[in-house]
């Protein structure tokens, strides 16, 4: 066999190998893209109706005053929560989440306040740290399949550095899953609440006989910060549901490249063993000919 | 007349449908519910929830901490349990449950750890309700 034969041969191997790895890295993603999108599903019941009590409870006290409510006066540093993935490998999911955080800390720079970083997943992780970022918390193993209570974990972490006035504002960066074709980085405030979240429309009837348990200070007091723990909580899914998109996505471009890359490489290994086939029968004939010419004479 | 009830955690709907009558444990102490009820907005402690289901029997759930909020619209109530984590009676793991409580109880010993404090309020509300049946 020709060494160009045998050359193009290995890289079909090579490239079949690979193709096999992507391929079943593309249908894992697509099994985990069903199962995320089921729990932001499942999710969204405790959402609505966690909101509609708050809301509830708003409308019955009128003004409703709590300091996870309350721009602060003069803000000095805004917390940053940038959600990414522990793994690559999926397109530009990172990079476009990363895109949004820089912005939202360049906007925060802005105004004259100090971004402080808390990061979730080892890509963010580790591009802040090349850049020498510093981050105040950091979390990793959580970003494919997000457990509640590590949601709750990072909320009341929040929570109590907004509290300790260690951060005045809260911003979150993360993606947002419309559907598998869309995807969209995006940037949200977190703390102060904005007090149209918790109030609603406005419009609806005031019962004269509502009741609570205990005072409405008090329950607000656990309302609020499970609202933003619920906040986080959909924040984690939507950016799971949207790394396991972002994943397939590029697994299957990357399947289908190798496809391509195959059928092209096995046209030039056809192209090589026919020259060697042609080569070979033109020297057997040019042998047989020299061969007559010498039994001739 | 009944109730529509609808026990929700963020992770997962643990039990939707038509009840009469729904006893659940506020910090303040316990709250019954039944249809008609004025709106009510109530913060659950860790603890048991029954839900009389209009044939009569009694569910129970545990519930680790949360809201309760009764909407009344139309003359139809509504009863939302918000918990942080619900089981039903037939969820729990009893044994498992009592391990755990044991291990917590020997290495929290005197220990002040707010969490741990809080698991073993919620092992111990589980063994109380599977030993009430």
């Amino acid at each position: 066999m020709g060494a160009q034969l045998r050359i193009v041969r290995r890289r079909i191997r090579t490239v079949q190998s690979t193709k096999k790895i992507t391929r079943a890295m593309e249908l894992i993603a697509s099994s985990r893209i069903v199962k995320a999108q089921q729990r932001v599903e499942a999710s969204r019941p405790y959402a609505i109706q966690l909101t509609k009590a708050m809301e509830d409870l708003a409308r019955q006290t009128g003004a409703v005053q709590h300091p996870l409510l309350e721009d602060r006066e003069e803000p000095t540093k805004a917390g940053v929560l940038v959600l990414t993935s522990d793994r690559g490998l999926a397109g530009a999911y990172n990079a476009n989440v990363l895109k949004v955080a820089e912005s939202v800390i360049r906007e925060v720079r802005s105004r004259g306040l100090e971004p402080v970083l808390y990061t979730i997943g080892k890509k963010g992780i580790g591009y802040f740290r090349f850049r020498g970022i510093p981050m105040r918390e950091r979390w990793q193993g959580i970003s494919e399949v997000p457990p509640y209570e590590e949601a709750e974990r990072i909320g009341r972490t929040l929570i109590k550095d907004f509290a300790d006035e260690e951060i005045d504002e809260l911003y979150a960066a993360y993606t947002d899953f419309r559907s598998a074709f869309t995807l969209r980085a995006t940037a949200q405030r977190f703390l102060p609440i904005a007090p149209e979240e918790v109030t609603g429309k406005g419009l609806g009837v005031v019962h004269a006989e509502y009741l609570f348990e205990p005072e409405p200070d008090e329950i607000l007091d656990h309302l609020l910060p499970q609202y933003v723990v619920t906040k986080v909580y959909a924040a984690l899914l939507e950016s799971a549901a949207s790394e396991n998109a972002a994943r397939r996505r590029a697994m299957k471009a990357a399947t289908d490249n190798a496809e391509d890359l195959i059928k092209i490489l096995t046209r030039q290994a056809n192209r090589a063993r026919q020259d060697e086939i042609t080569t070979e029968i033109m020297e057997i004939v040019g042998g047989a000919e020299s061969m007559a010419a010498v039994s001739e004479g | 007349m009944t109730l529509e009830v609808h026990v929700v955690t963020p992770e997962r709907e643990v039990w939707s449908g038509q009840a009469t009558e729904v006893i659940a444990h506020g910090v303040d102490g316990d709250v019954g519910i039944l249809s008609g009820h004025a709106p009510l907005l109530v913060h659950l402690a860790v603890g048991p929830l029954q839900i009389q289901v209009e044939d009569g029997t009694w569910l129970k759930a545990v519930v680790d901490g949360g809201f309760l909020h009764v909407s009344t619209e139309e003359g139809s109530s509504r009863v939302d349990v918000l918990a942080t984590n619900a089981q039903l009676e037939t969820e729990i793991d009893v044994p498992a449950v009592t391990r755990r409580l044991e291990e917590l109880r020997s290495t929290a010993d005197g220990a002040d750890d707010e969490r741990v404090k809080t698991e073993i309020a919620r092992a111990e509300a589980r063994i109380a309700l599977s030993d009430s049946r």
